[in-house]
């Protein structure tokens, strides 16, 4: 078997001096072919972690956009400008592959692996990638040290457009959502949902509104007026509600509220008022049984001929 | 002074108003399958379109593409001319509905007026004045006599109570 190893030797050594310049050739083409791929990983990186910023900065919502100016109001120029070199030294920190200069003068990238961040050497092969990302970065640059120059009068006429555009861009997605809303709701009513669910305290409230009429009619009403009982019987129920399940109320989103939206008033203050307006509506039935059954039960009295006064 | 059963005159119209509110789609239903008397064409024309379409599964289309073409070119038209049917059903069926719904409404509101002129100045019943404090002239209104019940509050009362006694049945 050794014999076999040694005399394989030569005969390997031989083919093996031809396949190894192949084999080099090789080498050097995958290595290239890994670089290439590399900077194609690199520069696909960079795109989809600044792609979102880019998008901020072309609308005019960049966060460092607002911190800029929130600074604006706040901080003389100089300081502005300091802020400013701080601000992107950050940037370049929490990007990918992005040239970093080191005190001792040598460039090194920093790059995320597996989510780790570490610092690798600057080699020669990364140079083109790692310039033209460069060049990216000081087209950025340019335009954020524009964004962010400090004067005052041109950010705040800058600012009032952007807001303007924020609050429009804003109001259209309320005004698209609650037109599907609507859409959604009205097939539904279409279908057959519509109307108010009678829920078990509601019920509990007409019966027993129209016991108390009845109490009242027979026993009370010598007494009091009829409308005192009915107050007491509402305060009680608003004591008792608390104890009876509450049904989940689907906002119902009508034409009315839409508008009501739209036109500026908060949703909080619109929901209020629809409760307060339910609420209403609530006891206002409340008294309508509660009278209805005392007129019905004082007629049938009267009709029967019960001495009752 | 008040009639003994104009309240309940007054309830008993609320009540068949909301009653035949509830029976309008079937009644309009009804009065559009009295006067569109072609639906039996509509009928024939679906079992055709199914006859036509069963014989075409049973042609091939590679051996017979000329009879197959011409068949399908038939069951085009044929579905076409129900499509067209159906559309001017469909119209004059939303037409009879809305003229159901405009002739129940100008029904009601004549109802609804009527009483209200006979008894304008006449409660629908009588009770003891102090019954009704402090809101004893709102529920006289319009009447204006102290301790009736006046047509406009019954009216509402009557409404509002009978809502919400078809509303599970609505």
């Amino acid at each position: 078997h050794l014999l076999l190893a040694v005399r394989h030797r030569p005969s390997l050594s031989a083919g093996g001096m031809e396949s190894g310049g192949e084999n080099e050739q090789q080498h050097q083409q995958r290595k290239k072919m890994t670089s290439e791929r590399r900077k194609a990983e690199l520069r696909r990186r960079k795109l989809l972690l600044n792609s979102e910023e880019r998008l901020n900065r072309i609308m005019g919502f960049s966060k460092s956009g607002a911190e800029e100016e929130n600074l604006g109001d706040s901080l003389p120029p100089y300081e502005l400008e300091k802020t400013e070199t701080l601000q992107k030294s950050g940037l370049s920190k929490r990007t990918p592959g992005i040239p970093n200069d080191t005190a001792d003068g040598s460039v090194t990238s920093i790059h995320y692996n597996n989510g780790t961040e570490f610092q690798g050497p600057y080699s020669a092969d990364r140079r083109d990638s790692l310039n033209k990302m460069n060049e990216a970065d000081n087209d950025l640059g340019q335009g954020s040290r524009h964004l962010g120059k400090p004067d005052l009068p041109v950010e705040q006429a800058q600012r009032a457009p952007r807001r303007g555009i924020e609050q429009y861009i804003s109001r259209f997605d309320e005004a698209m959502k609650l037109r599907n809303q609507l859409m959604s709701e009205k097939s539904g009513h279409e279908n057959g949902g519509g109307g108010e669910e009678f829920g078990t305290f509601r019920v509990f409230r007409l019966v027993g509104s129209a016991l108390l009429a009845l109490l009242v009619r027979v026993f009370v009403c010598k007494y009091l007026a009829i409308f005192a009982p009915f107050l007491t019987l509402q305060l009680a129920y608003m004591g008792l509600s608390k104890y009876f399940p509450k049904s989940e109320k689907k906002a119902r989103t009508t034409v009315l509220t839409a508008a009501l939206l739209l036109s500026g008033i908060p949703a909080e203050v619109i929901n209020h008022s629809m409760d307060t307006y339910g609420k209403m509506g609530d006891v206002f039935a409340d008294l309508c049984v509660y009278f209805f059954s005392f007129i019905f039960s004082h007629e049938v009295i009267v009709f029967i001929g019960v001495d009752l006064p | 002074m008040a009639e003994s059963y104009a309240w309940l005159l007054v309830l008993g119209s609320v009540l068949l108003c909301s009653l035949f509110k509830m029976l309008l789609p079937t009644l309009s239903s009804l009065m559009a399958k009295l006067l569109q008397k072609d639906g039996e064409t509509e009928l024939q024309m679906r079992i055709e379109i199914g006859n036509m379409k069963q014989e075409l599964t049973m042609i091939s289309m590679m051996d017979e593409f000329a009879r197959y073409a011409r068949l399908e070119r038939k069951i085009n038209k044929m579905t076409d001319k129900l499509k067209t049917h159906v559309k001017t059903r469909t119209a004059q069926l939303a037409k009879i509905k809305w003229v159901v719904n405009i002739a129940f409404y100008i029904v009601q509101a004549v109802l609804m007026i009527s009483l209200i002129l006979k008894y304008y100045s006449e409660p629908v019943a009588m009770l003891p004045r102090k019954w009704m404090a402090p809101l004893e002239r709102m529920v006289a209104f319009p009447t204006g006599i102290e301790g009736g019940v006046g047509i406009t509050c019954w009216l509402l009362v009557c409404n509002k109570v009978v809502a919400v006694a078809l509303q599970p049945f609505g």
